[in-house]
């Protein structure tokens, strides 16, 4: 059409003066439908006037016009016969090349492909207008019967004439899609680079561009050449931009058009060159036009780019700049592609070891798209991350979630596995065991099945099941001798003996582990099982060594810990307190950075001082605690500052002995061992020197002086300048002194600056009891919560169980409460203020419930067996008598209000005074 | 005074003396190897039937458009920008420079394109002198990219706190203008000044990957986020991107090698 269209625009009009004097009306009857797209009424006209015998100079556009009609009804065979005619009538005819152009394309479109490149190369030969055109189409069909090499000779020699006219850069263009395609990334990749720049404005369609870009970087990321992939990828231009170049390129041809009917209104003998010049510019207009709306309505490809580009930047391990690409578009407000972007984010961030930024995309992905084609993919990698941040209880419901909605994904045997896995780490371990079970029953032959089959032993085992773990475990060996678990297995089985006593055994099967694994990691493990053994066996001197073997074998803390200090025991059980001391050096000394080493200072210099050699433990703390006083990371301090307050607090043997001229001054000999003078001034020795103090004055029974010091502490010293150690106590300290905000202040800081802290439960607590303050019941719930579930609360589990309970009961959950608070009154070692505490709330409780006697007696508990916390003594005489009196009893209210009103240790309380106000209301008198 | 003697160099530059082609709006044209401006003419020496040089003077407002060709310097420049050498670069298109912005009301000048390549390298590298130069030449380009990074650049000469807050503004994710680039460039330097090295890793590395095409930005970006790297202890990840100056960007190849020791 394109072709056709062109060559009528002026030609077969100018000849119509001469074409047929015998028909004028009827020619330009034809003429006129041809120019409207009535291509059969054109041909009838044509025919018309060829059959009335039209002759002379005009003949020759007829017969042209009658084969382009032909060709435009898309009539191809015609068409091609007509021009074959044309070329008959007139082999030298001024159409004749775009007769033979117009036959090859004719042959190309009736499949006759083989003819059409020699009639192309023909068209080539005879040079002139059409010869770049034909090369272009020649190199076309080449590429598309698969002759690759040949059509980029063609594109060669049609662009070495440089990048002028829009063939030539149409056929760059194709040749770098070509050269890509034959695998010469490189001459395909210097293609795209030349047309970069000021050729942009004249490429007809900035969307073959586009292309070009992606098929170069693909065939490059194909190939692992990540950085010209890269190269390739960044010459992709962005929709709005190929919009723009495309109305750019519009507005420069109608310019162009505008500027040629200047110049022909000022020459005018140009006229019908300038004509035939403005109706190519016209139809170059029109195809601009059509090439936009195409690029307008194409999908955006930013997706397809960014995808790409990351893909490239994770093969070249450049993981952060693939993770930017994605957030780019998980940005976007545009929903194409959302659902890959956040998957891939998921994985990348995981990939990048930040779970929880991973954790995060991948629940925004569930929530946003639930019936996501990558469910299965997305739930394991959500369970994953979420056992990365130690997240059980959501890991396992992931895994479940996985199972449950895509039992037969491929990922169904890993979450099964990880589910049990996920299970034994939560001490679940009947859980584990069925699922461990499942796992083998439905992937009897998957990756995991020997270590499922281990585990379901060390399921039992930490259950306390040694039989059921002996069987378990013994069918492993004999199924997997020589399996990767074998030795903890071996070691585990001797454990189980070790479970019934049988110390023999177990003695028996450590020697014989130890000749057969030697140096495996488990082996600390086995030398403290081993030591168990002989100790339980009596034969302490062996037992010893094989702990102290143990404490410096141990691959874990655990059994480094354990180890030491059993050996210790049994060391101060034989009443060898200097030899536990030079163990404990010389444990110091191999292994310098060992979190054992606080407590290993510890009974160093306890031992010292047992022996009488008082003045050597303080040096060798101050030593110790030099060391460390100016690092804040190092919150041991702390422990080994109070060990030598302690030995400060009472004077010296001899001095004792000797009566002194000069008494004994232990803030004198804390600050001399400290070197308080000598050390730099900062708020983080500051605070420590004020701790020192603190406890000197705590073990001299001084509350006040110690609470000055901790004051100062809270007061006086930013927390950002603390360690763990100080901003737990400051924290606790502040909310002793009801400042709750301030208070915060220091747990944040801790839970900032501490992350992997041991005193973290304190900041978990400190939030929850302000919560508790602030009635804020289910945020204090989940702080306490958190404390035991994250942080395993150790120091603060009974602050926080108690603190549980009062939240439950807040909140109405009197049975959960209850078993919570009858937890802490009977347990043993935390008895005390907390315990008054549970037994009053109790009462409480069972008021709530409206049972008034049961009250009565948890009240009564209260002021009979803790009278020593006043606070609830008080409380619990009033609910007493405010029971008896909704009970109907006024006598025995009355008894009970008369009982709190005379007591004078009460006298204070404002219980007290309530009592009077109603002992006086019942009697004026 | 100083702007005065600015003008009456570039009426005497040589780099009219290339091959250049002026369109009239009457249709013709006219093939020149030298052409200057003087006010509202131009004059340019072509050759007369005899052969004889002459030279025509033609009022601005009857040319259509000039098609200056390609001007060796400024090729040598988008060669230097390749290498990301922006000292190269100021360097090779001070004079297109001077003398585009004499003809930039005229049709068919290289203004914008000289500006492109200018304008990051100054961004970049360019000394207070040059910035100072920048500003007294500057005419508008008409390309909004363009445009709006020569106003950035300007503020964070003028109004640090104001383009700070273009600089928030414009960086954002995906953006891929220059002005976005120069923003990241600063925010990347802030915040390696505040040793927040997320921030700084974030903000240099935005440049690498959504603005693949500004070569001159780059050496910096990646010196930038491998500084942000080593400070949070991630080696291998500096080491990578240093290499990757090294290779790419010899001009800087210095700078890298005292950043892996």
């Amino acid at each position: 059409m394109l072709l056709l269209a062109i060559s009528l625009g002026h030609d077969a009009k100018a000849q119509s003066a001469s074409t047929v004097q015998a028909a004028p009306e009827l020619y330009n009857k034809a003429m006129n439908a041809f120019a409207s797209g009535d291509f059969s009424e054109a041909v009838n006209g044509l025919e018309q006037l060829l059959a009335q015998g039209a002759e002379g100079p005009g003949a020759e556009g007829i017969h042209f016009s009658l084969a382009a009609a032909h060709f435009n009804k898309q009539n191809t065979t015609k068409a091609k016969s007509a021009f074959e005619n044309y070329l008959k009538l007139y082999p030298n005819g001024s159409k004749s090349s775009d007769a033979l152009l117009s036959i090859a394309q004719c042959q190309v479109l009736l499949g006759e492909k083989d003819r059409a490149v020699t009639t192309f190369e023909a068209v080539i030969q005879k040079g002139g207008a059409t010869r770049e055109q034909a090369l272009l189409s020649k190199a076309s069909l080449l590429k598309e019967l698969g002759k690759q090499v040949e059509a980029a000779e063609a594109l060669q020699s049609l662009i070495s004439g440089g990048l002028k006219t829009p063939e030539s850069i149409q056929a760059a263009i194709l040749l770098g899609v070509v050269e890509a395609e034959r695998g010469e990334r490189k001459k395909a990749l210097n293609i795209l680079e030349q047309l970069q720049g000021r050729f942009l404005p004249l490429i007809d369609n900035p969307l073959q561009l586009n292309a070009l870009a992606f098929d170069v970087g693909d065939a490059f990321l194909h190939a692992f050449e990540l950085k010209p992939a890269l190269t390739a990828y960044a010459m992709v231009r962005r929709k709005e931009e190929t919009i723009l170049l495309q109305q750019q390129r519009i507005q420069n041809l109608a310019k162009r058009i505008e500027f040629n009917f200047t110049a022909a209104k000022n020459d005018p003998s140009r006229s019908l060159e300038i004509t035939s010049a403005n109706n190519r510019l016209k139809t170059l207009i029109e195809a601009a036009k059509q090439t936009l709306e195409q690029t307008q309505n194409a999908p955006d490809n930013l997706f397809a780019l960014r995808a790409r580009q990351a893909a490239a930047f994770q093969e070249l391990g450049r993981l952060d700049e693939a993770i930017l690409l994605f957030e780019s578009l998980s940005a976007s407000s545009d929903k194409t592609g959302k659902e890959d972007t956040l998957l891939n984010l998921g994985s990348l961030y995981a990939k990048n070891g930040d779970p929880a930024a991973s954790i995060k995309v991948l629940s925004q992905l569930l929530s946003e798209f639930p019936e996501l084609k990558s469910l299965d993919s997305a739930l394991l990698l959500l369970g994953t991350q979420h056992l990365q941040q130690d997240q059980l209880e959501p890991a396992a419901k992931a895994f479940e979630s996985l199972l449950k909605q895509k039992p037969k994904s491929a990922q169904a045997p890993t979450a099964r596995f990880l589910l049990a896995n996920t299970r034994l780490t939560q001490a679940r371990y009947k859980d584990a065991v069925t699922e461990y079970q499942t796992y083998l029953k439905s992937f009897p032959s998957s990756d995991f099945s020997d270590e499922a089959e281990y585990r379901i032993g060390l399921s039992h085992f930490f259950a306390g099941e040694y039989q059921l773990a002996l069987d378990a475990l013994e069918n492993y060996i004999k199924k997997h001798p020589d399996g990767l678990f074998a030795p903890d297995a071996f070691y585990r089985i001797a454990a189980c003996y070790q479970a019934a006593r049988k110390s023999d055994d177990v003695a028996k099967r450590c020697v014989l582990w130890e000749a057969k694994y030697g140096d495996h990691p488990v082996s600390g493990d086995v030398l403290a099982l081993h030591g168990d053994a002989l100790a339980m066996l009596n034969k302490h001197e062996e037992a010893i060594g094989l702990y102290r073997k143990a404490s410096l074998q141990g691959a874990t803390d655990e059994v480094v810990q354990y180890a030491l200090f059993e050996a210790n025991k049994l060391l101060q059980k034989l009443g060898r307190t200097e030899d536990a001391s030079q163990m404990f050096r010389e444990f110091l000394a191999a292994k310098p950075e060992h979190p054992a080493n606080v407590l290993a200072m510890y009974w160093t210099a306890k031992g010292m001082h047992k022996v009488g050699k008082t003045e050597e433990a303080k040096a060798f703390l101050a030593d110790k605690i030099a060391g460390f006083i100016g690092d804040r990371s190092k919150d041991a301090v702390e422990q080994l500052i109070a060990q030598l307050a302690q030995l400060c607090a009472k004077p010296p043997r001899e001095s004792q002995e000797t009566a002194p001229a000069v008494p004994y001054n232990a803030q004198e000999s804390l600050s001399k061992h400290l070197g308080t003078n000598s050390l730099p001034d900062n708020p983080l020795i500051r605070a420590r020197i004020l701790y020192a103090q603190a406890e000197l004055a705590r073990i001299q029974r001084k509350p006040e002086a110690a609470s000055l010091s901790l004051d100062t502490i809270c007061d006086q010293i930013p927390p950002q300048a603390l360690g763990a150690a100080l901003l737990a106590q400051s924290g606790d300290r502040l909310l002793e002194r009801q400042d709750s905000k301030r208070a915060l202040d220091f747990y944040s800081e801790l839970m900032t600056s501490f992350p992997k802290s041991e005193l973290l439960d304190y900041a978990f607590n400190g939030h929850g009891q302000i919560a508790l303050i602030e009635n804020k019941p289910e945020e204090a719930l989940r702080w306490f919560t958190d404390a035991v579930d994250k942080v395993g609360a150790t120091t603060k589990l009974r602050d926080v169980t108690l603190g549980r309970a009062k939240a439950l009961l807040q909140l109405g959950k009197l049975d959960e409460s209850k078993a919570l608070l009858e937890q802490v009154a009977s347990t043993r070692e935390w008895r005390g203020e907390c315990t008054a505490e549970a037994v009053f709330l109790l009462g409480q409780l069972a008021e709530l419930k409206g049972d008034l006697t049961g009250a009565v007696q948890f009240y009564q508990r209260v002021f009979v067996a803790y009278q020593r916390y006043e606070r609830f003594v008080g409380k619990a005489y009033l609910k007493t008598a405010e029971c008896f009196e909704k009970l109907n009893e006024p006598t025995k209210a009355e008894a009970h209000y008369r009982e709190l009103a005379t007591k004078p240790r009460l006298s204070s309380l404002p219980e007290t005074q309530t009592a009077k106000q109603r002992l006086l209301a019942k009697d004026p008198q | 005074m100083r702007l005065l003697l600015l003008g009456i160099f570039t009426l005497c530059l040589p780099l009219g003396l290339h091959a250049q082609t002026i369109l009239l709006k009457d249709g013709k044209t006219h093939s020149t190897r030298e052409i200057r401006r003087d006010g509202n003419f131009l004059f340019y020496k072509t050759q007369a039937p005899d052969g004889a040089p002459s030279e025509t003077v033609t009022p601005l407002n009857q040319i259509e458009r000039i098609d200056f060709g390609d001007l060796p310097a400024l090729n040598e420049a988008r060669q230097f920008s390749k290498a990301g050498n922006s000292v190269g670069v100021i360097e090779k298109t001070a004079e297109p420079a001077a003398f585009f912005r004499n003809y930039s009301d005229v049709s068919g000048n290289q203004w914008t394109e000289v500006m492109r390549l200018r304008l990051p390298a100054l961004a970049v590298a360019g000394s207070e002198i040059q910035l100072t130069e920048l500003q007294s030449q500057w005419t508008p380009t008409g390309d909004q990219e363009i445009d709006t990074a020569y106003r950035l650049i300007l503020a964070g000469r003028t109004d640090r706190t104001g383009a700070h807050t273009a600089w928030g503004a414009l960086a954002q994710p995906g953006a891929s203008s220059l002005s976005a680039g120069i923003s990241w460039l600063e925010l990347g330097n802030a915040a390696l000044q505040a040793k927040q090295w997320n921030a700084a890793v974030r903000a240099f590395l935005s440049i690498e990957v959504f603005l693949p095409q500004q070569r001159l930005l780059q050496p910096k970006a990646l010196l930038g986020a491998a500084k942000a790297f080593i400070q949070k202890g991630e080696a291998s990840k500096a080491t990578a991107l240093l290499e990757e100056v090294k290779t790419e960007y010899p001009s800087y190849a210095a700078d890298a090698a005292s950043l892996l020791k």
